[in-house]
């Protein structure tokens, strides 16, 4: 078989399941550099994060300013993008986070990462920051920069109609950045695709920094299998498990936010600043929802559960256009983490949110903080430009989103995250302040699996239940996610108030699992359906022609991760920083974690470590990162 | 005699038809290598669905060159022989369509169409929300018309 995309004479290394290519664009001088995807690391990090991580690794100097032009960010598929595998509609930005300032990656569905390949590309890296604002097209192999200058402050879905009708390509699909990313919100998101988002960690004020507005992109290249006979099969074998699973009532296809009854009934509603995990005042929302609300089901590419909920409401005070729903986080965000009641609010916040740009978990997060700080007198109406901020008021937080989005008076302060605003206020903020690394908590509880905890402390991304993996799903709801043959104890068997040095390994077992959708760039929810690491790895086998099976998958997970790990320990980070917030260890107060916290966490971490070969610092020791063929790495450790 | 059906109000968005279409034909994913397209308006607002051939047979009626579009007895498809020869036309089957769903492939340089798969079409396997149905003209499809009134009298009524 010939080149991998049509209209290029040159040979592809990467000749099967990858574009083959590499698009850098350095903004600063305006160049646009075509290169080769680099074999040398796709083989032992696939695509997506691992991909990433090597590059910034090898690219980034350390300590650098997320927010200047020495920062970089990665734009990525991976190599079951746009193939017809379960979920394969992803893509993932890796940068250096402007929240945490350290690593940080985000991964979204939609369309856009598939067409990104069909154009021709594994991924994008911008570097650099340009003068003007400008956005990028790369179509058929080719990409130019153009001039953003007339959409500059639009919304997201303004943007992405302009800048369709101006390619005259209405199959385009864009990604952008909504104002929030222009006026550097730190927790600004990148949407694609009108409602999806690599929402968290501030990759759209990376883009907002470097004046990037979107990137567009179309084409009808092709995306070859290495062994289509064989990789037929495989793909049968996978859709039929995750069809058994939707059968029996697994995955997602309620939406995430049909989850929102089960989570509070398991404590896992984090409510009233994570004072507790459970709030009876819900008990009708997602029904309300469902009924009142929902339009329609939409899924994103090559999807097999469509998650995505479409709604709209009709007339009143909170009336919302049409346009993809609130999600499980959004609507615990907006609703019990602020004591708020109502489904309308929530609609029309996440609504807001997609518009401006803005992840709606940090969003919520800071309007709850501030409401807390409130109450405690730590903030009054002086700095809060005379608003009343009470808890759950609906008119109050749809102001604050307007107020963060544009960084306009109190909402300036809001838009620096939460460790950057208590530090500003003082010792009694912070210690009410939930966050590592400085990433604000999303709302899963760690009160209620304890795995949970682990995953939130040494997560490479600070406090997110999505990267590396939402480890309590296996204590707190019994999946077990095919990783039984690959050492997992059967989950119903798990005491998930324990917090035994076994939790340690269950945390490992299931983050470097979840790594690997993130390298593989798949759809994580495909992997709660118990697909398990062999079907990857017969897929991925079958499609790139190389040889993997799931323990190998596993370590390409294990190396991934850890890889990660050295990046953030060059930037600084040490045990210390590994330690969960004050507020999120004190026993809950309802619910059914009522009067349980969490005690022994220490225990836990030095078991985690002692798995992950890392030393009394968290720093990952030599042998291992040789064993996981990180020479240069290594040796970088050292002197640390 | 069976046909391609099409449930538009209950279409996802997923667009699994068309790249299953496409490695189905030519053991490739691409979109543009589909002989059937997904179309979402591009309105937040808007709503999507698969375009798909009726098999009308206004390309083989336009079609200058003897014997290069047929119509296949057994299936009732409409295929494209490989008597199709660019060099003798001028591209009026493209012209002839109403829906857009006959077009020019780059690579094979003959025109693809929706073939029924032989009979057993990949894109209604692929499709896990039963947009797309192979079924007999007449009563089935009724049973599928009575569904789709249902949801769109419905609207109205709201």
């Amino acid at each position: 078989m010939r080149s991998g995309v049509r209209g290029w004479r040159i040979e592809i290394i990467l000749k099967y399941s990858y574009a083959g290519k590499m698009l850098r664009i350095d903004l600063t001088n305006r160049i646009v550099k075509k290169e080769d995807t680099r074999e040398d690391i796709a083989k032992i990090l696939l695509g997506g994060n691992g991909y990433s991580a090597k590059v910034l690794w090898e690219e980034l100097k350390s300590k650098i300013d997320p927010l200047s032009p020495d920062n970089k960010i990665l734009l990525m598929t991976g190599p079951l993008t746009g193939t017809g595998a379960p979920g394969s509609g992803f893509w993932e930005a890796c940068f250096k986070s402007p929240l945490t300032n350290v690593w940080g990656e985000s991964a979204c569905g939609g369309w856009w990462g598939p067409m990104l390949k069909f154009a021709g590309f594994d991924g994008i890296i911008l570097e650099g920051s340009s003068k003007e604002p400008v956005y990028i097209w790369a179509h058929d192999g080719e990409a130019d920069i153009k001039s953003a200058e007339g959409i500059w402050g639009k919304t997201v879905p303004e943007t992405e109609d302009i800048i369709r009708r101006e390619l005259g390509i209405p199959q385009a699909r864009v990604l952008s950045i909504g104002p929030a990313g222009e006026k550097i919100v730190r927790f600004a998101g990148i949407a694609v695709d009108y409602e999806r988002y690599a929402g968290r960690k501030g990759g759209g004020a990376i883009l907002g920094s470097k004046k990037v507005k979107a990137v567009a992109v179309h084409g009808e290249g092709e995306i070859n299998i290495a062994k289509p006979r064989e990789w037929e099969r495989a793909l049968k074998e996978a859709e039929e498990s995750v069809k058994e699973s939707l059968d029996s009532g697994g995955g997602f296809g309620t939406g995430t936010i049909g989850s929102y009854d089960m989570c509070n009934e398991m404590g896992d509603l984090p409510t009233k600043y994570g004072e507790t995990g459970h709030w009876d005042q819900v008990d009708d929302l997602y029904e309300n929802f469902n009924k009142k609300y929902l339009i329609k089901n939409r899924a994103c590419f090559g999807c097999l559960q469509a998650c995505g909920r479409v709604s709209e409401i009709k007339e009143g005070r909170f009336a919302t256009p049409r346009y993809g729903g609130p999600e499980y986080e959004t609507t615990c965000g907006f609703s019990a983490f602020m004591l708020q009641k109502d489904i309308e609010p929530v609609i029309k916040a996440s609504y807001l949110c997609n518009i401006y740009g803005l992840d709606t978990i940090s969003t919520s997060h800071m309007i709850a903080f501030a409401m807390l700080l409130y109450e405690k007198g730590l903030i009054t109406k002086k700095e809060t430009d005379g608003l009343e901020i009470g808890w759950g008021d609906p008119d109050v937080m749809i102001k604050l989103i307007h107020k963060i989005a544009l960084r306009e008076g109190f909402g300036d302060i809001l838009g620096e995250g939460v460790r950057r605003m208590s530090q500003k206020i003082g010792v009694d903020a912070m210690d009410l302040s939930l966050h590592v690394k400085g990433l604000e908590m999303p709302y899963h509880d760690p009160r209620a699996g304890k795995t949970q905890a682990i995953a939130y402390g040494t997560s490479n991304v600070g406090m997110d239940h999505f990267h590396p993996h939402e480890t309590l799903d296996v204590e707190c709801y019994g999946a077990d996610l095919g990783l039984m043959p690959f050492g997992l104890p059967k989950p119903t068997g798990i005491d998930r108030f324990a917090e035994s040095p076994n939790k340690a390994h269950i945390a490992k077992l299931v983050m470097d699992y979840g790594t690997i959708a993130d390298a593989l760039v798949i759809c994580k929810f495909h992997q709660y359906i118990n697909l398990g690491p062999d079907k990857y790895a017969k897929m991925l086998s079958h499609a790139t022609g190389w040889d993997f099976d799931g323990e190998q998958l596993l370590e390409v997970g294990d190396r991934i991760f850890n890889l990660a790990r050295a990046f953030n320990i060059r930037e600084g980070i040490r045990r210390k920083d590994d330690a969960l917030p004050k507020r999120i260890i004190q026993p809950a107060t309802t619910g059914s974690t009522k009067g349980k916290g969490i005690t022994n966490y220490e225990n836990m971490l030095d078991e985690f470590y002692k798995i992950e070969q890392w030393n009394g610092e968290g720093i990952p020791e030599p042998e291992k990162l040789i064993k996981l063929r990180l020479k240069d790495v290594a040796d970088s450790m050292i002197k640390q | 005699m069976k046909s391609l059906l099409v449930d538009q109000e209950k279409c996802t968005g997923c667009r699994r038809c068309e790249i299953f279409c496409s490695f189905h034909h030519f053991r490739t994913y691409s979109l543009g290598r589909t002989r059937l397209h997904v179309v979402r308006d591009n309105e937040p607002q808007g709503s999507e669905g698969p375009v798909i051939c009726t098999q009308c047979g206004l390309c083989k009626l336009a079609c200058p060159v003897e014997g290069a579009i047929i119509r296949d007895k057994r299936t009732g498809a409409v295929l494209v022989t490989t008597k199709c020869d660019m060099d003798e036309c001028i591209r009026e089957c493209v012209a002839a369509c109403p829906y857009g769903v006959i077009h020019i492939d780059s690579k094979s340089k003959r025109a693809i169409k929706c073939d029924f798969c032989g009979g057993k079409p990949s894109c209604v396997e692929a499709c896990p929300w039963q947009v797309i149905n192979y079924l007999e003209a007449g009563t089935p499809y009724s049973l599928n018309n009575k569904r789709i009134i249902e949801v769109r009298s419905k609207r109205v009524e709201d």
